[in-house]
């Protein structure tokens, strides 16, 4: 086999004309793909539209390369036909037909618990093993987490657990799971023939779990005497008036194989303990080693395979509840952008994670009053886009007619008294009337520009502290007069700050350079151009901060 | 990338030369608890020098302010100096320059002290 940069965890995941999936570990290389033959030795794609001889992946320095090998319709990556490239993780390889045929290529599956599942099971089902009935319900687990089905993972254990209580004729099964601090807690505890037992009244022996642990093996403990064990710590042994004990521990199994000898040479991490016993004396005397074994290995994954699915379920959830998070944000932000009489305003948020620390909002404060804000809170994610919703509130007071400085010293007052939230916002805050009278605060926020006649500039730079970082600080509103034709670009920090693959700075000499040309521009075209241009500057680089935008243009007058 | 933080004492002011970046995280974290720290020894007179600092983003200056803050309320002082265009931008936008005693240069920052 030649070099693998991952351990035998890359592969293909083929997608079937119908839809169907399934996974193809890349276990040598040069790996074949074709119609039939030798020259499809690995991945076999029985159409007659494809070449018998058709591409293959071949491993050089630890990457991997797709070269085709006389597809007659050409071999694409993304959509590019090529005829050799270097694949990287989630490429998408295709053969110049439709409705034909798909490869997503999977570098790193040690990422996501789901590729790392479509792997065992095909290393499941090209071992040697025969399948048990432990193996089969195993096979049905792996099953369960790729079809994200809610088949209960109780059930399934508790399954596990009886069918090891049948198998060595004990009285009673417990498993016990490793946390990541503290003793072992009992998950679940069944009984014969099934039954479920309180898995707090239950106490299994200490003692024999001890052992079990500290030796990484099964024992067997036919009677105290037997097993050497020190009378005093056997306590709850004879309390119980047990007589036999098997305990058997479970480590995760080694990815790559799951023959017997490698599972004893290479223990993985401590999962927990099967723990069985029986009243009667001699109970587990003919138990054969090599069941214990065998039951060691199946429980093990099982239950290894049972977290698995338990934290992908617990990731989905929360990648739900982020999702409702975003999805209240957004609709926080102000919709359908209506003109007011004497204004046009639009606005865009386009938070770096999937909830932002950026908001902006626009509202009536009256028939011929408007007030628009932009805010951003310090740090980002989860944290910071809590306390844009907290603004937003706080802010809102302004529309029952509340005096924007005293709402501003509010939320600062509010902020610094939390001092245990560690976070502050700068914002420019605006009031403009049907005059072109502009009243603002700024705390802290860099000034947004003002467009008027072909000039271009940066007028709001006075100002005060960001709020929540200045006990008492009194804000005060300045005014200024707005002419008819003027635009004013608000923007967050992230806007100058985007940053290009190389680390340099979007900077504000280029947000001003880009302004220059769109003075007469409408807002939606003069958004779209900012947007335009950030996006070309970035060439696709991850940004570290919320990108908001906020654009007003007061008209004149409405004729009164 | 850590953030380097080592202090000295030169004529009764304690300069912590600050090497890295200043940012939300283990950055951040590692500040807080240094300046807790000195204040505890009972430093009165710490000047930071920012000439090695290579970014600082909206939480690493919240942490200055709160750095500032916690001196203050224990009869110390918290001074800057030698701080890079960026982030005396920074601290121009956001009005905070105000708020800091900031010298051009360590040895300024030091005689700050004696004034």
């Amino acid at each position: 086999m030649s070099d693998n940069p991952s351990n035998g965890e890359t592969g293909l995941e083929v997608i079937a004309p119908d839809g169907s999936r399934h996974f193809v570990r890349i276990a040598e290389t040069p790996f074949l793909i074709g119609r039939s033959g030798e020259t499809a030795k690995h991945l076999q794609l029985r159409d007659p539209r494809i070449s018998r001889q058709c591409a293959a992946l071949v491993s050089e320095g630890g990457r991997y390369y797709l070269e085709d090998r006389g597809q007659r319709h050409g071999i694409f990556v993304n959509s590019e036909k090529v005829t050799r490239c270097i694949l990287e993780d989630h490429d998408v390889i295709s053969f110049g037909v439709e409705h034909f045929y798909e490869l997503i290529f999977r570098s790193s599956l040690l990422d996501t618990s789901i590729p790392d599942l479509l792997s065992r099971i095909e290393s499941i089902s090209s071992s040697e093993t025969p399948p048990s009935g432990l193996h089969k319900l195993n096979l049905l687990l792996e099953a369960t987490a790729l079809l994200h089905s809610r088949l209960p993972l109780e059930a399934v254990l508790a399954t596990m657990l009886d069918h090891a209580v049948a198998i060595t004729d004990a009285d009673r099964g417990f498993l016990l799971e490793a946390q990541p601090s503290g003793p072992l807690h009992v998950r679940l505890a069944r009984g014969r023939g099934g039954t479920r037992l309180s898995p707090t009244e239950a106490a299994p022996s200490q003692t024999a779990l001890r052992q079990a642990v500290d030796q990484q093996e099964s024992i067997i403990t036919e009677d105290l005497a037997q097993a050497g064990l020190d009378l005093q710590a056997a306590e709850s042994i004879i309390a119980q008036r047990l007589r036999a004990v098997v305990a058997i521990p479970l480590y995760t199994m080694p990815r790559a194989s799951s023959s017997d000898s490698a599972v004893h040479n290479k223990r993985g991490d401590f999962l927990g303990v099967v723990y069985l016993d029986s009243r009667r004396p001699a109970a587990f005397s003919k138990l054969d080693r090599r069941i214990l074994d065998a039951l060691a290995v199946e429980a093990a994954s099982i239950l290894d395979n049972a977290r698995l699915v338990e934290r992908e379920r617990e990731r989905q959830r929360m990648e739900q509840e982020i999702g409702i998070a975003r999805d209240i944000q957004q609709a926080l932000l102000p919709r359908g952008f209506r003109d007011f009489p004497y204004l046009g305003v639009t606005g865009i948020n386009l938070p770096c994670l999937t909830v932002g620390g950026d908001y902006f909002d626009v509202f009536p404060m009256s028939e011929d009053r408007t007030a628009f804000i932009i805010a951003d809170v310090s740090g980002k994610g989860l944290g910071a886009a809590l306390l844009t919703t907290m603004l937003q509130g706080a802010l809102s007071g302004m529309r029952i007619g509340i005096e924007p400085a005293l709402v501003v010293d509010h939320i600062n007052h509010f902020l610094c008294e939390h001092v245990e939230l560690a976070r502050y916002a700068t914002m420019f805050f605006g009031v403009l009337d049907q005059e072109g009278q502009l009243e603002f605060i700024n705390a802290g926020h860099p000034s947004p520009f003002l467009l008027r006649r072909g000039e271009i500039d940066e007028p709001f730079t006075e100002g005060s502290y960001p709020v929540g970082l200045m006990p008492g600080t009194q804000y005060v509103t300045a005014r200024m007069k707005l002419r008819p034709g003027d635009t004013l670009v608000l923007f967050s920090d992230g806007v100058t700050e985007a940053m290009d693959p190389d680390q340099n700075m979007y900077g504000v000499p280029r947000l001003r350079e880009v302004l220059s040309d769109l003075h007469e521009a409408s807002l939606d075209h003069l958004q779209k151009t900012v947007l335009d241009s950030i996006e070309a500057f970035t060439r696709g680089a991850a940004q570290a901060d919320d990108i908001t935008l906020l654009l007003v243009r007061y008209r004149a007058a409405a004729a009164l | 990338m850590p953030l380097k933080m080592t202090d000295r004492e030169v004529g009764g002011v304690t300069v912590v030369a600050l090497d890295g970046r200043i940012v939300l995280g283990e950055e951040t974290n590692a500040f807080r608890e240094k300046i807790k720290a000195l204040l505890a020894e009972g430093k009165k007179k710490i000047l930071l020098n920012l000439a090695n600092i290579t970014l600082i983003d909206s939480t690493g200056l919240g942490t200055l302010v709160s750095a500032h803050h916690s001196a203050s309320t224990r009869g110390a002082s918290v001074r800057l100096c030698n701080l890079g265009t960026k982030f005396q931008e920074v601290l121009q936008v956001t009005k905070l320059l105000t708020v800091f005693d900031v010298s051009d240069t360590e040895a300024d920052g030091v005689r700050s002290f004696s004034k």
